[in-house]
């Protein structure tokens, strides 16, 4: 089976797991208004690193990297640290999920090589002294998912026995701008599945999480039980109407496991219209209705690539803890179908989460873990 | 799992189950295109590596290259657990060129929203999957070089975890003149 | 107004690569989205950046764009009455 041996997040709104769950409990966010950020003629509301922090580990390392680059390495090391793990060992593999990592440099160079992702994580993957080559999962807003669906697909085939898997994208002229364009952005913090609104924030967080192929996991350990992973075969940029692709994911997971059986179903919760009315109807179908909803956007913004890791690390701590996290910025249900989402933190005694995203190209995953075994 | 079928395109080389189709390998992409006979406007809209997607799934789907072919060759699919998995070196590299265009110079600023929304590599995979209409698996991986392995091994996967079918293998476009897709459909 | 609506609807075919067709092809009052020419939502966006980007003319409420839309002769009205340049 697979399990998770530690995670580590880096995000504005804390250094290491334990200072975003604490923040998130409090409903602490770092979204803000930003004007003539990135030379942007029209100001956006988001939640971005200290430029300061990101010059500082930049110009901690001697060989040159990226601020994208710096802060994959940041976390990877920080984390394996306080794992104690060592990365190098030919049994590992890293796997890099990003949907845009270092596309800012075309900005002054379009030629500029440094842009190819696979060239990126190996210069990551590398600073560790790991032989093996990397894999970039970009898969849009589901690949923090789908990072730890290929996970568990290259440790279940014996390739390998561990994977270091980091989730990570930074935002830049050239994201802000595409999502203004498509007016997707909330000029306000986001209120994900509320009445009131208005779209999506966005954010800047990296986390790292080491998965791992074992014969025997203890009751202490989480267990990866189900993953799915299914397309809407509808529109490229917007989700489908019926919510088809996520519906299929969350009866492939239910076949896996019973609904009474699950703590929470933390949503994608962008707090678009499109996008929190798409899930109610995959819940809805799904006969997810009264299973304790939450979306942790309204804390973060979207984080892009390292969503799908944040989100499920928050998670993971949010269950130990028993606890289902608060939905902030949501305070009256907007949706056509009901979702048990609250803007306060609830009680739980269960051991397992569903955590499912969304995003352009029509893609959905899903994933779910289980603290212990299925005793 | 078992190879049904496969293609390639290359500026200038056309191929389908390892034979050479001299007469597309000379077109350019819309001419191919309109050679396979199908009616589909929307192929114009997308962007290069979408385009090259598009002509690869439709010839594994069809059987072959020509109008025709699907009756005599073309598999019997199940389309709704047909699965989309690409790999590439270059992403989106060719619509993000064209996008940061729109957006460099601030006095002439005008992101566009029909490039932007191809500047993500899985879009491609969501084309392919919206015209076949495929629900299974759309993934999207970026290598520093192929790995035939790998894509093997992703393949046998998806089709393990429930797909009946996949398209999958190597999707890379860097510039109008330099792509490379290798695909091949999966049972 | 001619001029006008033979000037965008160059432009609509240039900017929404509808590659395949001509000037003649498209008729002034046909419907463009929906069962017409079949555009979708990201044209609507592309629509409302050639807006800006040749006419000077901002639609903060994407919304609006439903009406303006509709044809190309509403467009051509539209922006007769609201051009900046």
């Amino acid at each position: 089976m697979i399990v998770s041996r530690g995670d580590y997040i880096l995000s504005p709104l804390g250094e290491g797991t334990l200072a975003n769950y604490d923040g998130v409990l409090r409903g602490e966010s770092r979204l803000q208004r930003h004007q003539g950020m990135f030379g942007l003629p029209e100001p956006f509301t988001g939640s971005l690193f200290d430029r300061s922090f990101l010059k500082e580990i930049t110009g901690a390392r001697n060989e040159e990297y990226t601020h994208f680059e710096s802060i994959c390495i940041e976390t990877i090391e920080r984390g394996c640290r306080a794992l104690h793990i060592r990365p190098d060992s030919e049994d590992t593999i890293f796997i890099i999920s990003s949907t845009k990592g270092n596309v800012d440099l075309l900005m002054d160079n379009p030629e500029d090589e440094r842009y190819f992702l696979g060239t990126s994580a190996r210069k990551i993957s590398e600073y560790f002294g790991n032989r093996n080559r990397p894999m970039v999962v970009s898969n849009a807003c589901i690949s923090g998912a789908c990072a730890q669906i290929a996970g568990t697909a290259l440790l279940e085939s014996g390739r390998y026995r561990r994977a270091v898997i980091c989730g990570a994208d930074l935002l830049s002229r050239f994201i802000v701008s595409g999502f203004q364009s498509f007016k997707a952005l909330s000029g306000e913090p986001c209120k994900p599945f509320d009445a009131g609104r208005t779209g999506l924030n966005l954010g800047e967080a990296a986390a790292m999480m080491i998965m791992e192929r074992t014969d025997n996991a203890g009751d202490d350990e989480w267990i990866c039980v189900a993953s799915s992973n299914h397309n809407d075969a509808n529109h490229i940029s917007g989700p489908s109407r019926t919510g088809e692709g996520s519906y299929r994911v969350l009866s492939d997971l239910l076949r896996v496991i019973p609904a009474d059986r699950i703590a929470f179903v933390n949503l994608h919760g962008t707090a678009t219209n499109y996008n929190d009315e798409m899930e109610s109807i995959a819940m809805s179908r799904a006969g997810l209705e009264n299973v304790p909803a939450n979306g942790l956007k309204g804390g973060y913004g979207h984080t892009l690539g390292a969503a799908g890791l944040l989100e499920t690390i928050l998670s993971m701590r949010a269950v130990e803890n028993g606890t289902v996290l608060p939905t902030r910025g949501f305070s009256t249900l907007g949706t056509s179908r009901p979702l048990d989402v609250s803007p306060e933190a609830r009680a739980t005694d269960k051991r397992a989460f569903i955590k499912i995203l969304s995003g352009f190209g029509g893609s959905n995953a899903g994933i779910c873990w289980q603290k212990g075994g299925a005793s | 799992m078992i190879r049904e079928h496969s293609v390639t395109l290359r500026p200038g080389f056309v191929a389908f189950d390892g034979v050479e189709i001299t007469e597309l390998s000379p077109l350019k992409l819309t001419a191919i295109y309109k050679s396979l006979g199908v009616e589909y406007p929307k192929f114009y809209k997308m962007d290069l590596l979408a385009r090259l997607g598009f002509l690869a799934a439709e010839m594994l789907m069809k059987g072959g290259t020509r109008r025709e072919e699907r009756e005599v060759n073309g598999g019997d699919y199940n389309e709704s657990d047909g699965g989309v998995i690409l790999f590439g070196r270059s992403g989106s590299l060719w619509t993000d060129r064209n996008y940061t265009g729109t957006i460099r110079d601030i006095s002439a600023y005008y992101p566009s929203p029909a490039a932007f929304v191809y500047t993500l590599s899985n879009i491609v995979t969501g084309e392919i999957a919206i015209r076949h209409r495929l629900h299974g698996e759309s993934s999207s991986y970026i290598l520093d070089c192929r790995d035939e392995e790998l894509e093997e091994m992703m393949a046998a996967k998806a089709l393990e975890r429930g797909c009946g079918f996949v398209l999958a293998g190597w999707c890379d476009c860097e510039d109008a003149d330099k792509y490379e897709v290798m695909m091949n459909l999966y049972k | 107004m001619e001029e006008l609506i033979k000037t965008l609807k160059e432009q609509i075919i240039e900017a929404l690569n509808l590659e395949e067709m001509s000037v003649t092809d498209i008729e002034d009052d046909a419907a463009l989205f929906g069962t017409g020419l079949g555009l979708d939502s990201i044209d609507a966006l592309e629509l409302i950046v050639l807006l800006e980007r040749e006419y000077g003319i901002k639609l903060s409420n994407p919304a609006q764009g439903k009406e303006i839309f509709k044809s190309v002769r509403s467009i051509a009205e539209y922006v007769s009455a609201n051009r900046k340049k």
